[in-house]
């Protein structure tokens, strides 16, 4: 009986669906509710940012970085800045690194509350997710308060910042750190320790090490794995040596290490090390002084320089490849994305898993599209 | 007693023809400007790929065959519960015996394993169902 | 009750003399009316309550802009879905297509002829009215499988064949905690089912509790058995943690992917219509229907009045304005109840005591189910087999003898 003959049945999932994240599309073979092959199609949000930076000046570039991880702006704008002030050996004014680094962890809080929420409406749960966007508005309403912006902050400049922090601002931040505690407790109650969650997420998808390394998966994917890499510990920029924190990793508290349960509760305990992170710099924040170093107006690294540049995105290791002919407009930007290499690792990890264990995993892979596509 | 069916079927047949009357307004007033790809067949976005109507796996022969054995079995229940308390403890006794001839039925199947959603081993990947990961899993049984 | 009614319209001076099978069919047509208007409009109502809960659940607000706080909001729904364009796909089979939700809403709705909503107002008080409920409810299965297949969309295969796996196999747990009460009350009508649910809790007939003899509270297996039906219930209706069917972050909309504007309002309006049937079975089967929980303690006049007491003191007691907004209800029946005290008969809850202790218990339990909607994740297809025929399966029929067992203990039923 159980030779009966069936079909294995070719689903598109996405670009138009509702737990692809955006418009991913994923080419599912499967046989019953059994997924044998998972082809992500990637594309639909593609505005070849790379073709762009060639053709524009070292600060215009900037905006279109916020762009590509729209979920993570400052971050990206963070990682472009860093990038070139290397090119030119900027020594920034400490003023600004502290803001810059309070603005890159909320904004990595921000993203891992999206990461969080949206990881509970794949598994079926939607209060989580309003939950998470609720702390996520406090947060982008300190952005606006110092950028204007809520979502493409434009923030970070090459040698500074845009704006200096308005006056109240610190204090804000100190009112949302001391509440946020208690919030990220609520996500494990209604979240984290459910059981129908555990059971859903636990052992599911589990990311081997060895694949996780071969396909360069990073971030807290890779942190979910067991590996304790994270580029702000290892290749410290910025002030992050400064400040007391740990490395979250994956333990299998509730299956095996590197199941989809652990690269959530990475993000949930990365939150709450952020946040550590941005009381101690809030602590040290000197209260006067400048918020742009003194930058030629045309930046003009020297002829054929280039730098490879690590920054630690909230979806894992985000690099930058610049290189320069000598003029204003760099020949060749590359973005290295954390989401398009985590992607990758999809097909070999849900093969023999459900189609509901696929939204699972990719749901606990946080991918944005935006930022995969550029 | 047969009024009783009748108010069931009259509010059925209400049901219906008060829905009826919804989709007669709606011919009326609702608009009729369809195109080939409105009313292509959803798939996300993509044209269809593929046949939807094939030979699908739904993994539930077993299942359903059980269901047919227990729900008859409830069906066969519901007169005995009915004048339980007027029979008393010969029925009692009569009903155990039923039950508990269904329940190493239940039992048996149980251990085949065919009230497992899936009882098939994948050749590729790591999932559960994956070769193996069963492989794996049965080997470590064997050691225990 | 369409006896009786049709008594009374023959008692009217101005009603024409016709002959009382006549008149009975006018009363039949007339209940039916009725009972769809009701569901109709409760569906409609429960759209709304749905939004709002979980809009305070999830410190929102909900609707707030078409009508007073956004009471209007479902209406202008159904409205628009009303005046949308008529979509059948052309690959799809247009003849199942079309009877599909028609099966799933009738079989919903026919049901309710059966539910006593108090003794008098029973539209059809069959013999074996549980049993009518059960079978009539089980057959919104093949609407869905003939929808989803119909439909000729991939999501919507699956959702019917997910569909059809989970309401087939929670039918068997969910009988047979039926079962279990049936043979307790020694019958299938539901107001003899409530009848013998009267009176005040005895475990053993010498221990005296301070409950009301429903049968959750009557023995321990029941209470267990309870518990069984309110899941076994809550997949049976497609309603999440057990809504794989349509589970939208998987399946799109799951069999009514296809559906759109009038085609889809049916759904909706079926799954409406099937919440309320079983929060309705559940009180009836299990939270003594339309009795009074404190009948053995106060008149049924006074339990109102303490009530509102209990309201207004929680009223005091709660700091929040959403939470003090949903005891309106509640004031408003104390209030009127002050009103049928002076004036009887004014309000409809004091001839009917029954209607309102059974919309109490329904709304308690529709809260409950939407209270799982929106805190609970779902489960996966193979877990919810597993819940069905690995744990509530010998459960239940562990559950059926030791029923038995008790009955025979306490003296029940004799050798």
């Amino acid at each position: 009986m159980g030779r009966l003959h069936t079909e294995e049945m070719i689903l598109n999932m996405g670009p138009q669906h509702p737990s692809t994240h955006g418009v991913l599309r994923l080419k599912l073979i499967t046989d019953g509710e059994i997924v044998s092959h998972v082809e992500p199609v990637i594309g639909y949000l593609h505005r070849s940012f790379e073709k762009h930076a060639e053709n524009l000046e070292y600060q215009m570039v900037s905006p279109f970085v916020d762009r590509a991880d729209y979920i993570a702006a400052m971050n990206n704008g963070h990682a472009y800045a860093i990038a070139v002030e290397k090119m030119l050996g900027i020594e920034l004014p400490p003023r600004v690194e502290y803001i810059r680094v309070i603005m890159a962890e909320f904004q990595r809080i921000a993203s891992h509350l999206i990461a969080v929420g949206t990881f509970g409406l794949d598994v079926g749960g939607i209060t989580p997710f309003i939950y998470c966007m609720r702390e996520r508005e406090l947060i982008l309403d300190l952005f606006e308060m110092a950028s204007g912006a809520r979502l493409l902050y434009n923030y970070i400049w090459i040698g500074g910042l845009a704006h200096d922090l308005p006056a109240g601002w610190v204090e804000k931040a100190y009112e949302f750190l001391d509440e946020f505690d208690f919030h990220v407790e609520e996500y494990n109650r209604i979240l984290t320790t459910n059981k129908i969650f555990i059971e859903r997420t636990a052992d599911v998808g589990v990311l081997p090490v060895e694949v996780a390394i071969n396909y360069g998966v990073t971030g807290p994917n890779l942190r979910g794995s067991g590996i304790p890499f994270d580029v702000r510990k290892n290749q410290p920029y910025s002030f992050y040596d400064r400040f007391e924190w740990k490395v979250p990793v994956g333990e299998g508290a509730m299956g095996s290490v590197g199941d989809s349960w652990d690269r959530y509760m990475v993000r949930i305990e990365e939150m709450l090390e952020s946040a550590k992170i941005i009381r101690q710099a809030l602590d040290q924040l000197p209260a006067e002084g400048d918020v742009k170093a003194a930058i030629p107006k045309k930046i003009r690294p020297p002829k054929g320089a280039e730098i490879y540049s690590r920054y630690e995105n909230p979806r894992g290791e985000l690099g930058f490849y610049i290189r320069s002919d000598g003029t204003n407009i760099p020949t060749r930007v590359k973005m290295r994305s954390p989401a398009f290499s985590n992607i990758s690792a999809l097909n070999e990890i849900s093969q023999g898993w459900m189609m509901s264990d696929v939204i699972t995993i990719l749901g606990s892979l946080d991918i944005v599209l935006g930022e995969i596509d550029r | 007693m047969l009024e009783h069916y009748g108010t069931a079927l009259a509010l059925g047949i209400v049901g219906f023809l008060l829905m009826y009357a919804a989709f007669i307004i709606q011919k009326l007033v609702g608009p009729k400007n369809s195109t080939d790809v409105k009313l292509d067949t959803y798939e996300c976005g993509e044209e269809p790929e593929g046949e939807t109507w094939i030979q699908f796996n739904v993994r539930f022969y077993v299942i359903a065959l059980i269901f047919i054995i227990f729900d008859i079995e409830v069906v066969f229940l519901f007169p005995w519960a009915v004048v339980f308390k007027d029979l008393g403890f010969l029925t009692f006794i009569e009903v155990f015996v039923f039950i508990s001839i269904l329940v190493v039925g239940l039992a048996y199947v149980w251990k085949k394993g065919d009230l497992q959603w899936v009882k098939m081993k994948l050749k590729y990947g790591t999932g559960r169902y994956s070769a193996s990961n069963l492989l794996e899993k049965e080997n470590l049984k064997e050691a225990a | 009750m369409i006896e009786s009614m049709a008594n009374w319209f023959l008692s009217l001076t101005w009603f024409p003399q016709m002959e009382l099978a006549s008149v009975k069919l006018l009363s039949v047509l007339l209940v039916g009316a009725g009972l769809f208007a009701f569901i109709a409009v409760n569906a409609i109502v429960l759209v709304y309550v749905e939004r709002k809960v979980s809009a305070f659940m999830q410190v929102r607000l909900g609707p707030m802009r078409v009508g007073p706080y956004g009471t209007l909001q479902t209406v202008a729904d159904a409205l628009k879905l009303l005046l949308k364009e008529d979509i059948i796909p052309t690959l799809a089979d247009s003849i199942l297509f079309r009877v599909g939700p028609f099966i799933i809403l009738i079989s919903a709705i026919v049901a309710f002829a059966a539910i006593p909503f108090s003794p008098t107002v029973t539209a059809a008080d069959m013999s074996i009215g549980l049993y009518y409920i059960v079978s009539i409810s089980s057959i919104v299965v093949v609407g869905i499988v003939m929808s989803g297949w119909a439909s000729n969309n991939k999501w919507s295969l699956y959702g019917a064949m997910r569909s059809a796996a989970q309401i087939v196999s929670y039918e068997i747990p969910v009988g047979l905690t039926l079962l279990a009460v049936v043979a307790m009350a020694g019958s299938l009508n539901m107001n003899e089912i409530i009848i013998a649910q009267g009176g005040s809790s005895n475990l053993f007939h010498w221990i005296p509790l301070p409950l009301p003899n429903w049968y959750m509270f009557n023995n321990p297996f029941l209470f267990i058995a309870f518990f069984m039906y309110i899941i076994g219930a809550t997949a049976e209706i497609n309603r999440t943690p057990f809504d794989l069917p349509e589970s939208e972050s998987e399946l799109v909309a799951g069999f009514m992917t296809e559906y759109s504007g009038i085609r889809w309002a049916l759904f909706f309006l079926s799954e409406y219509a099937n919440f309320t049937l079983v929060a309705f079975l559940t009180a009836v089967v299990f939270m003594g229907g339309w009795q009074s929980p404190f009948e053995t303690i106060f008149a049924a006049k006074t339990s109102l009045l303490v009530l509102l007491a209990l309201a207004l003191a929680w009223t005091g007691y709660v700091k929040t304005k959403a939470n003090r907004l949903s005891i309106y209800p509640l004031a408003i029946i104390g209030l009127s109840t002050i009103a049928a005290w002076l004036f009887p008969g004014f309000a409809i809850w004091i001839t009917e005591p029954g209607l309102f202790w059974i919309a109490m218990k329904v709304l308690s339990l529709i809260f409950l189910l939407m209270w799982f909607r929106w805190t609970f994740p779902r489960l996966r297809v193979d877990q919810l087999m597993y819940v069905s025929w690995k744990v509530l399966m010998p459960i239940a029929l562990f559950n059926l003898i030791g029923v038995a067992t008790w009955m025979w203990l306490t003296g029940e039923i004799q050798f």
